[in-house]
Order: C-alpha cells, then structure tokens, then sequence
C-alpha cells in the first residue's frame, strides 16, 4: 500500500531507511524542524539547519523516488532562549518560498513554560499572517494533557485561524477528542514506549473514525520505528479493516493537509487522488 | 472486523497482565526492605491505583491517561503560566 508518513526527522536516519521506506510503499515524507539533541548557538546554525530540511533531505529522499517537504520553526525546547527565537522566527520568511516548505513546525510547548508560551504565540502570528499551515507538538507524559489544554486555549484567541489547516501532533486517548473537537486535525505518533501503539491508534480510528486524524512515526535520532506507519497498516488488516479506509488515514489525509499549504505538489504517483482533486 | 476476543488476542492480553502482575511483584520484591519508602512512593501509589482503575468499565485507556496527568487550569493564564517540570520525550526532546 501507498502511504505517507507526515512526521518523521530523517536528518536523523540514515540512508538505508529511504530505501526501506520506500520497499514499504512510502511515497513522501514530512519532516518539521526540531530539536537537533543540542542547543543551536546563532540564527545561522538554524539557517544552516532550514537548508538541510529544504535542500538536503529532499536530495537524498528523491534518489529512492520519495517526495520530501518540510515545516520550520524554532521548536519549543530551544524557545526558552526567547532573544534567539526571535531572530529565528525573522529569519524563518527567507525560506517559506521554497515549494517544499508545508508551513510552520513543529512548534508548542514542551515543559509549559512561560516563555514557550510566547514564542508559541509568535510563531502562530508568523504563519497567520503569512497564511501559512501549522504543525504543532505536544509535550510528553505527565505534561501532555495541561501543554495540549494550554495550546487550545492559546489558538482560541485566533478568530482569523483556519482550524482545517492547523495539526496538533502527539494526541493520545486522553488528547485525541480535544483536538478533534475544536476543528484541528490530529496526529497520532507510533513510538516504542511513550505516545501511542499501532493497536491503540487503530483503537482511536474505531472510536473516532478517520476524518482529519494522521498517523507518523516521528522517527528521529532516538528510540523511534521510522517503519511505524506500516505497522499501522498491518495491525489495520490484521483486524480485518478495508484497505481503502486504511489508505483514507495514511495517504488521502495527508495529502488533503498538505493541499491545503498553497505551494504543496503532490508526488506524481498518487497526484490523481481525490483528496487532492478535491481541493485542487 | 476480527472477532473481539479471538484466541491471538486473549493470549497477547494474558501475557500483558501476566507481565504487569510480574514487574508489580517485582518492585515489591526489590523493595521488600523498604516497603514504607515504597508505599510513600507517589509513583507507586499511581501505580497501583491504575491496577484499580483496570477493573472499572469502558474507557480504561483514556482514565489511566487521566491518572498520570498533572492537573489542568482553565485559569492558567492569569499568573503568567506555569513552570512546570518537564518528562523526557520524543522527538528528540
């Protein structure tokens, strides 16, 4: 089966993972700007970073036929440096005419501070008033369902805010109907320990249906299954589900979000899908 | 639709709480010296309230993600916000 996995940090992967995504059936890939494992000392260390994300990566994906874009930002771990996040968030307009940037991301909160609040609340700014999607992440465990309120609470000051081009990533049982509710699109991100199981993210598409929700492995440089979206798939048929409603979560979705950046191209492969026809 | 409880998933759900039943007995065995510091412990305490919580009807999951939750207030940001201490994560966070 075709699919696309909407979050994944291959600066982080090695090469072998392209082809192996690809044997799977990945035919694009997106990848939001984060935390390197390290805090970035200047704005040109996240310039250098934005190249890598818009001009390297999307090299390496295509020599394995897989469509790269990307999401930038300045992500909440590094926003407690609020001087250097503004000079990031200025620099960030330099590169959101490049066809393969989806928009801003992944920003949010991480420990529910203050000054992740407001460079959250920057960022929000910048994409609306460059009209620009958004993927925003949750913070992590005992943190997660306060961090995921505090974010709605935030976005609800943004009348102009299309809810339908926004995602909030990371949602578990607890966070899912939030989300869902206010208008947003959720991603359910498939780890090895913390965030969600395949089983229990086909628990929530049999609880909630599949309308605006997402499934991506988040794969990066730590305990991560860059392979996470095709345990999905086979956990999905395993429990005997139709192989369009399990394509309707992992291609159609993410190619109606992606539509919805103004620059998106669909990859050739599936271009001809409805979602995208849709919206076209 | 798979039946809802065919053999595979009895058997995946038994080892589940067979593994639960052993890391919980576990703890307690490590900690057999120290039973006091152990039942103090908040950790544990929600622990083995969420063992409790397992008995209760339909949405486990989402109570048990309740229970390991820090508290949420609508009025959070009338101090400003808090600050928090953080949980390791994903993403490389």
């Amino acid at each position: 089966m075709q699919y696309i996995d909407p979050h994944i940090h291959m600066v982080s992967r090695v090469t072998d993972d392209y082809e192996t995504l690809a044997r799977m059936g990945c035919v694009a890939v997106s990848e939001p700007a984060f935390w390197a494992g390290f805090d970035r000392r200047s704005v040109d260390g996240f310039r250098d970073y934005f190249r890598q994300i818009t001009e390297v990566e999307p090299r390496r994906a295509a020599a394995y036929g897989i469509t790269h874009s990307s999401w930038l930002c300045i992500n909440a771990k590094e926003a407690e440096n609020v001087a250097l996040s503004r000079e990031v968030i200025k620099a960030i307009p330099e590169f959101l005419s490049a066809s393969n940037v989806l928009g801003i991301g992944e920003i949010g909160l991480n420990k529910n501070t203050r000054n992740e609040a407001t460079v959250f609340l920057e960022q929000v700014e910048l994409a609306i008033r460059h009209d620009e999607t958004i993927l925003i992440h949750t913070p992590h465990l005992a943190d997660k369902l306060r961090g995921t309120r505090m974010i709605l609470d935030m976005l609800a000051d943004f009348p102009r805010l299309d809810r339908g081009r926004v995602v909030v990533d990371h949602v578990e049982e607890h966070t899912i109907r939030h989300a869902l509710d206010a208008g947003y699109w959720a991603g359910m991100t498939l780890y090895p320990v913390t965030k969600c199981s395949p089983e229990r993210a086909c628990d929530m598409i049999e609880r909630y249906g599949t309308e605006r929700l997402l499934v991506n492995s988040a794969g990066d440089w730590g305990p991560s299954r860059p392979t996470a979206v095709p345990d999905f798939i086979m956990a999905m048929r395993a429990r005997g589900h139709a192989e369009d409603l399990i394509e309707r979560v992992v291609l159609d979705n993410p190619l109606e979000l992606f539509s919805r950046c103004r620059r998106y191209v669909p990859p050739a492969r599936v271009a001809d899908r409805a979602s995208v026809s849709r919206l076209a | 639709m798979a039946p809802s409880l065919s053999e595979q998933r009895f058997l995946a759900i038994r080892s589940l709480l067979v593994e639960l039943a052993a890391s919980l007995d576990r703890v307690e065995r490590h900690a057999a010296d120290e039973a006091a510091m152990l039942a103090a412990d908040r950790r544990w305490r929600l622990l083995t309230e969420a063992v409790d919580r397992l008995a209760a009807g339909s949405g486990r999951a989402e109570a048990l993600q309740e229970l390991f939750s820090d508290p949420y207030d609508p009025a959070w940001r009338q101090d400003g916000g808090p600050a928090l201490a953080g949980s390791r994560g994903c993403c490389g966070d």
